[in-house]
């Protein structure tokens, strides 16, 4: 380990920090500006190190600035899928032909684990259908570079769940967006239900504890957050709630999809009565303003602790901003990831202050930040101003008075495998419904 | 500006013992004024930006 960190008395080693800290001798230590960062594998512990008198600025002030290296990524392997969920963030269908190589992901895990990224969040497309997934997998594995990946369950088979439960530094997360089949189908796909709780049940059944079962709040299923824990308790897993945004193909369903706005005070309180049971992602730090902040850094970490890699390489702030605007390079290109992340302009852009704009003068600001920059794009909404979904009902407001004129961004990758046209008097959800 | 994320656990970052066996290949642990080590833990899963 060669990090070391520079503090008002000298050089102190990687592993003088570890001892001082009680920190487990074998955990990864990372070098930051302001300290180290350490990341336990077998007890998820995340932590930062960093001097008593520099503890004036709150650590969200810090990451705010960037970080030397993503804390973790996501890594869209490929775009194919073998569902068509109507809101699916990055219009996964189809494979692109311009996918990078086995040999060019393995360059990337060789680059991340030089730059000691603590894991990466493998999602697609249903990143199982690549045929060198499992090889991919066992390569980070090996490289010290956890995996968490997304799926929609139909390759966890008992052999396939076997497998993972046997490897360290490796995380499931099973997609499910309805606690009834009803509920799910109707946006993931008939079937798509059954599949995951048999991907579930095959976890289980190898001992798989604490896996993950993802589920998009919307507005179908905000009544169902109690049944949606109890299904994850059934299976000894962990939930965990996202909030869909108006990107990909959900740009076409938010307005059907998204939560109303009582449903989104409720999810707040259930959030709060639940604390950290309960997984976010941090996605929900806009709510934060109906009072006490929810669990989560409250903060918009793109490009500046963590990112997306697309599965032809291209580089975005997050997954959730897959258009050019959000576009800071690519992993081919000269420099490789490395450079992107450290010297990309619109990365060192992101890691500016960030102006309020309309929100400057609203006393929330403190608590939501002005909401997630996604949302914002993708409804047409200024970066610098609230969040669709404020809880001060601004967002609507603004979304209102848009010029009707004015062209609303879309995604820039398109791999639907049907084409998103559809007759005027029908809604998108009814492409699902149909026979 | 924000407070510090309530999920942030300070945790107590005790001087070492002097009976600890030091390793000799390592500068002297007197270099670092281990009282002034704040460590801060933050969940994992804390990051928007992932899915």
């Amino acid at each position: 380990m060669a990090c070391a960190a520079s503090t008002r008395t000298g050089t102190v080693t990687a592993a003088e920090i570890k001892r001082a800290a009680q920190l487990d001798p074998d955990v990864e230590l990372r070098h930051e500006r302001f300290g180290a960062l350490a990341y336990d594998f077998g007890t998820r512990r995340l932590s930062f190190v960093r001097r008593r008198a520099d503890a004036a600025r709150s650590l969200t002030d810090e990451f705010e600035t960037g970080l030397e290296a993503p804390i973790c990524l996501t890594w869209e392997l490929t775009y194919a899928c073998n569902l068509a969920c109507v809101h699916c963030l990055s219009s996964s269908g189809r494979r692109d032909p311009r996918e990078l190589t086995t040999a060019e992901c393995k360059a990337v895990i060789d680059e991340l684990e030089r730059m000691q990224v603590f894991y990466v969040n493998i999602g697609g497309g249903e990143p199982t259908v690549r045929r060198d997934f499992w090889e991919l997998l066992d390569y980070a594995v090996a490289h010290h570079v956890g995996v968490k990946f997304s799926t929609n369950g139909s390759r966890i088979t008992p052999e396939t769940a076997a497998r993972v439960a046997s490897t360290d530094y490796v995380d499931v997360q099973v997609s499910l967006d309805g606690a009834t089949a009803s509920v799910n189908d109707h946006v993931r796909g008939p079937g798509s239900y059954a599949t995951a709780i048999r991907a579930m049940e095959n976890l289980a059944a190898a001992g798989f504890t604490g896996f993950k079962l993802s589920v998009v709040v919307t507005r179908e299923n905000a009544s169902q957050l109690d049944a949606f824990k109890a299904l994850a308790d059934h299976y000894d897993a962990q939930l965990r709630l996202t909030r869909l945004r108006p990107s990909g193909r959900g740009a076409d369903v938010w307005n059907e999809l998204h939560p109303t706005a009582a449903q989104q005070r409720e999810l707040y309180e259930w959030l709060l009565a639940h604390g950290e049971s309960v997984l976010t992602g941090d996605s929900f730090f806009h709510l934060g303003g109906y009072g006490a902040s929810l669990p989560g850094l409250n903060l918009c970490g793109a490009g500046r602790v963590v990112c997306l890699i697309d599965p032809i390489g291209d580089v975005y702030a997050c997954p959730f901003v897959i258009h050019d605007s959000f576009r800071a390079g690519n992993v081919r290109e000269a420099g490789g990831f490395t450079r992107v992340w450290r010297d990309s302009d619109l990365f060192r852009e992101l890691r500016e202050p960030q102006h309020a704009g309309a929100c400057a003068s609203c006393g929330l600001f403190d608590k939501c930040r002005g909401g997630c920059m996604a949302a914002k794009f993708f409804t047409g909404l200024p970066l610098a101003g609230p969040d669709p979904e404020c809880v001060l009902g601004h967002g609507e407001r603004a979304l209102a008075a848009r010029d009707a004129r004015a062209a609303i961004p879309r995604p820039s990758v398109n791999m639907s495998k049907r084409p998103p046209a559809r007759a005027c008097n029908e809604g998108p959800l009814e492409i699902v419904s149909s026979p | 500006m924000s407070n510090i994320p309530e999920q942030l656990e300070e945790a107590a970052v005790e001087p070492e013992s002097d009976s600890e066996e030091k390793d000799p290949t390592e500068p002297s642990g007197e270099a670092l004024v281990i009282e002034d080590l704040l460590v801060e833990d933050v969940s994992i899963d804390g990051m928007c930006g992932v899915y």
